[in-house]
């Protein structure tokens, strides 16, 4: 079992593993009484990216982001649209001087995003499969294999 | 001016520079002008393919300030004429006005969503500039004709120069030098410098040799000429100078060619008056042996050769004599045409010999003293008479006659007296003597008279009788001193031909000294 271990990190170390093994999947949430029971893929894309900034109910969406180096948060943006993190931070970069688009707020911890969540009913995130609480709503899974 | 090798080429050269340019230009104006324009488009798509990823952000957002910072950033490119950016939800920014731009040239850009990529969300619309493009790409194909114009140009005058130098020059040079050679001379012409290994130094090599074989062909022709003259010379002092009248004439008779003695003998200074048929004869006494000669010549080639008398020149009444020769001669060419039959013919003067052959035979058969004929002389006549004599009708009579008293005259007067006897005697019996009649001395005081007719026995009496009396006359010896001789006469009658003279003289001298027996100055007639 240890043998197989180090093997699947050498494997994850060179970029081709499947971690899905390893790793728990990671799902969009808002608070339970959000009445939005589920997003697609271009929804959750349009809403972290500042193109959307309503729910398709016309509720106000306010996305908010896992700490900048987390590796949850590289995973996400991996996954979502198959961005790097440094791609995401120049995107947001060409953003910020025209005042129109602001990127997601950032929290520092998985217990914050879930405090965040939990407090405001407008709020939408992502969180770790493995970190989840029962107490939100899951409205998108992301693949692990796009 | 066309004859100007130089120019000539240099006309060629800048002809074919300026066509090949203008073909060239043709050629060439129209593709680069056409590359120019692509490479524009080109640049043109390059730099929407530059923003394309700001603009599809900007699309995607809908963001105006992305959008207008993206076009104005285009705008900045000069050949840019229009530029719109725009999402599904409407116009995010534009630049330039569309009306004047041509829509061929357009680059249309499909903008995608930057985080999915099969997601379109809008349009980037760039125009061209176009009067721009244009007037870059004329301006492009223009530089590129001149630089191509230049060129051309610079490679001609090169073409130019090295054929000035290295061809017209050495080629001027040359023949200026040939002009100044006169053959015969042995002047050759020198190699020019740089070219005795090409094609300019085997041309002059090759005239050199061409001199050289014509230079020693003069010499020899000059050399054959003057031998030719030489020749000539001699010729002409044979023919001339001959005292040997030479001449050429054709088968009539026309004399064709002549040298200065014959003229002289046909006393003519012009040819041309000698060529009328058969002038030859006029100048000799017997024309139709000439014309006969000349026949015979012609039509047998045998050479005719004669002594002919010719006729006396005015003021001279010598005879003279010629000694013809005619000779045949037959042009290789065409020997069947009596045209081409020339007959050579030389006269010679014998006048002297003549003269001197008749005076010896003039010598030969007379006396000198007396001019009568000598004995031989008037044998010979006598024997032809008899001959000649006509059977019925004629007679020959014999007179042979001795002077009675010649001996005292000789011994008392002297010799010169007897000649003076001698000679007065023999013009008595001369007198006697008619044409054919024939009187001679024997020899000492001996004469012999002979005739021939149809005489009878009275006529012959009758002469002798008076030949008595005529020679008893008195001769004159000198003024005052006469003396008389008297003579002797035999005679012998022939009445049938072909007496022998023998015959006939032996009765004359019988009856000759018949006479002498019985006393002196009669006569006896033996028949």
């Amino acid at each position: 079992m240890k043998r197989v271990l180090i093997l699947v990190s050498f494997l994850s170390l060179l970029g081709v593993c499947q971690p899905g093994e390893l790793q728990a999947d990671i799902v969009v949430i808002i608070h339970p009484d959000n009445p939005v029971e589920t997003l697609s893929q271009r929804q959750v894309i349009d809403i972290f990216m500042g193109r959307e900034v309503r729910f398709p109910n016309g509720a106000t969406a306010i996305p908010v982001d896992q700490a900048p180096n987390s590796p949850v948060r590289e995973r996400y943006y991996q996954q979502l649209i198959g961005k790097s993190i440094a791609q995401i931070n120049a995107y947001w970069a060409r953003l910020l001087f025209t005042g129109r688009a602001t990127p997601p707020r950032v929290l520092g911890s998985n217990e914050a995003v879930m405090d965040t969540v939990l407090n405001n009913r407008d709020v939408i995130a992502y969180i770790d499969r493995a970190d989840l609480t029962d107490q939100v709503k899951i409205i998108y899974t992301l693949q692990d294999a796009p | 001016m066309t004859r100007n090798l130089s120019v000539r080429i240099t006309i060629t050269l800048i002809a074919s520079a300026v066509l090949l340019s203008l073909l060239s230009s043709f050629f060439f104006y129209q593709r680069i002008h056409d590359q120019q324009m692509a490479h524009s488009l080109q640049l043109l798509h390059q730099l929407g393919k530059t923003v394309q990823r700001t603009a599809s952000i900007a699309a995607y957002l809908d963001n105006v300030e992305i959008a207008q910072e993206t076009v104005s950033g285009l705008a900045e490119n000069r050949i840019v004429g229009l530029i719109q950016l725009s999402s599904y939800n409407g116009l995010l920014a534009e630049y330039g006005n569309i009306s004047q731009q041509d829509q061929r040239f357009t680059v249309s850009l499909e903008l995608f969503s930057p985080f999915s990529p099969t997601e379109s969300v809008g349009f980037l619309k760039i125009q061209p500039q176009y009067t721009l493009l244009e007037t870059l790409a004329a301006d492009a194909a223009r530089e590129r004709i001149t630089i191509i114009f230049s060129y051309t140009f610079v490679v001609a005058l090169i073409a130019l120069a090295s054929m000035q130098w290295l061809f017209i020059r050495p080629l001027k040079k040359i023949a200026s030098q040939l002009g100044t050679i006169t053959p015969g001379h042995n002047q050759s012409l020198p190699t020019p410098l740089w070219h005795s290994n090409d094609e300019i130094g085997g041309v002059v090599e090759n005239i050199n040799k061409l001199l050289h074989v014509v230079d020693s062909t003069i010499v020899q022709e000059r050399n054959l000429r003057s031998d030719i003259e030489h020749l000539e010379q001699q010729f002409r002092m044979i023919f001339e100078r001959a005292s040997v009248s030479i001449f050429l004439m054709n088968a009539k008779g026309q004399i064709l060619m002549a040298n200065p003695a014959f003229m002289d003998l046909m006393g003519q200074t012009d040819l041309r008056r000698c060529q009328h048929v058969n002038c030859l004869s006029k100048i000799f006494v017997d024309q139709d042996t000439v014309l006969a000669m000349i026949r015979k010549t012609v039509e047998l080639g045998e050479i005719s050769e004669r002594d002919l008398e010719l006729k006396a020149t005015r003021g001279s009444q010598y005879k003279r004599w010629g000694h013809c020769l005619f000779n045949r001669i037959r042009t290789e060419r065409a020997p069947q045409h009596s045209d081409k039959v020339y007959i050579q013919g030389f006269i010679n003067d014998i006048t002297a010999r003549k003269t001197k052959e008749q005076e010896l035979l003039y010598q030969a058969g007379h006396d000198p003293l007396t001019g009568l004929l000598n004995r031989r002389a008037s044998e010979q006549a006598i024997t032809a008479m008899l001959e000649q004599m006509k059977t019925d009708t004629d007679i020959v009579a014999l007179f042979i006659i001795d002077l009675d008293d010649f001996k005292p005259v000789n011994d008392t007067h002297g010799h010169d007296a007897g000649d003076i006897v001698l000679i007065e005697t023999a013009n008595r019996i001369k007198s006697f003597a008619r044409n054919h009649d024939i009187s001679s001395r024997l020899g000492g005081d001996e004469f012999l008279f002979a005739i021939k007719g149809p005489l009878t026995l009275q006529n012959v009496e009758k002469i002798a009788d008076r030949l008595c009396k005529q020679l008893i006359l008195p001769i004159t010896l000198s003024p005052g001193v006469t003396v008389r001789v008297g003579a002797s006469i035999g005679i012998a009658l022939s009445l049938t031909p072909g007496d022998a003279l023998k015959t006939l003289q032996s009765n004359a001298d019988k009856a000759l000294y018949h006479v002498k027996s019985q006393g002196k100055n009669n006569f006896a007639i033996i028949t």
